[in-house]
């Protein structure tokens, strides 16, 4: 079998086959297919390929429309969402607010004493409005050593990745410490949630990073 | 090149779509009827054996479940033949990872219907399916789209995530392999 060389004709062939062409495109085509037999080759190629490939296994109809769920409209959808975030939001508050709660514990039992140095002001600086003469030759501060409790834990413990329950773990505080407007940014960001179709299999952990050990 | 003359269906289907959305479930039955069958030609003819039935349903289930974002910038068929397209690409990597997949070759080309293989008397439709399973997937995907299901170059591009003139390339390519193919 030989190609036609009208590359157009030779593109129009499918088109032809599934009556897309316009009245008058498909006339031209069909002109040409009579005056050409590679395209006439070509054309009933065509017609036994889709015939082939029109076998499939039977399909029940009944059964695949019983599986289509009926319409739920996005604001009680949202509602759905929105009720389920403040559950997560309640636990996950309630859950770091545990952990950063023992966590101070642990630091108050096995808290370290370290010495850190500490700048002490000269007496002349201390003394702005001293009429006292100043020396000619400047006077090194003093630098004494005092004891400082370390927080053995550097970084902030990390709980829940909403911003609002993270912030509250951090500042010890309540759900009800939540103001307005945290709580509207995250219903915000639960309301920017693109809806678009997956078809990868998700695995999301909700388990909290691990506690750093206390050195 | 004249593009093709947009099926008069795709009003039809954003009517359908209106009418579930306003709580009409027959609309959906008869979304699932004008587009299953072809679901399932493509499914079949990309190399989907017992599994095409699960394959059309999830198609649906998915398609239903995002049809608030579904804008009609494309026709509705093409839209679902993307998503059965990722459907099956999944199910071939979780097959080849666990060791079940195998590959459509032409030693399946005859047996790959079994139950239709006794009807087959034609021996110029044998050589065809022959034909048909030694092209690369990419070229079956898109003669598939094209032959089969009459699909534009832009559509085909639009499911098979490339470009018009890669599937344009891809088809010709597919032909030029079937004729030489049968020719023999």
């Amino acid at each position: 079998m030989i190609d036609c060389p009208n590359a157009e004709m030779r593109d129009y062939l499918p088109d032809l086959l599934h009556g897309r062409l316009d009245a008058a495109t498909a006339a031209r085509v069909a002109a040409h297919v009579a005056a050409c037999a590679d395209c006439t080759a070509e054309l009933e190629v065509l017609r036994g390929l889709r015939a082939v490939m029109g076998r499939a296994p039977a399909i029940d109809l009944a059964r695949l429309a019983s599986a289509i769920p009926a319409h739920v409209p996005i604001q009680r959808r949202w509602a759905g969402w929105r009720a389920a975030a403040a559950v997560v939001l309640l636990v996950g508050g309630g859950a770091s607010l545990l952990l950063v709660r023992d966590a101070q514990r642990q630091v108050a039992d096995s808290a370290r004493v370290v010495a850190v140095t500490r700048r002490v002001p000269t007496p002349a600086e201390n003394d702005t409005f001293s009429r006292a003469p100043v020396t000619s030759r400047p006077q090194r501060p003093v630098e004494v050593a005092t004891h400082k409790v370390v927080d053995s834990v550097r970084a902030p413990l990390r709980v829940a990745e909403a911003t609002p329950a993270r912030e509250l773990a951090l500042a010890g505080g309540s759900m009800s410490d939540l103001n307005d407007r945290q709580l509207a940014a995250l219903l915000k960001a639960i309301d920017e949630l693109d809806a678009v179709p997956s078809t990868d299999v998700e695995t999301t952990s909700l388990a909290p990073a691990p506690r750093r050990a206390v050195p | 090149m004249t593009e093709p003359v947009p099926a008069a269906d795709d009003r039809t289907d954003l009517d359908l779509i209106a009418r579930w959305k306003a709580g009409d479930q027959r609309a959906a039955a008869l979304i699932v009827e004008r587009h299953a069958e072809a679901l399932a030609r493509f499914a079949s003819s990309v190399g989907a054996r017992d599994d095409v039935h699960e394959i059309v349903q999830d198609t649906f289930v998915r398609a239903f479940a995002s049809l608030d974002s579904f804008r009609g910038e494309s026709a509705l068929r093409t839209w679902l033949f993307t998503i059965a397209r990722r459907l099956l690409l999944d199910r071939r990597r979780w097959e080849k990872r666990r060791g079940e997949h195998v590959e459509v070759g032409e030693q399946d080309a005859v047996t790959e219907y079994d139950p239709l293989d006794a009807l087959i008397a034609d021996e110029t439709q044998r050589r065809m399916t022959s034909a048909l399973a030694r092209l690369s997937p990419t070229q079956r995907e898109v003669f598939v789209l094209r032959v089969s299901e009459g699909l534009s170059y832009k559509e085909i591009a639009e499911v098979a995530g490339t470009t018009e003139g890669a599937a344009r390339v891809h088809y010709h390519n597919a032909m030029r392999a079937i004729k030489e193919f049968l020719d023999d």
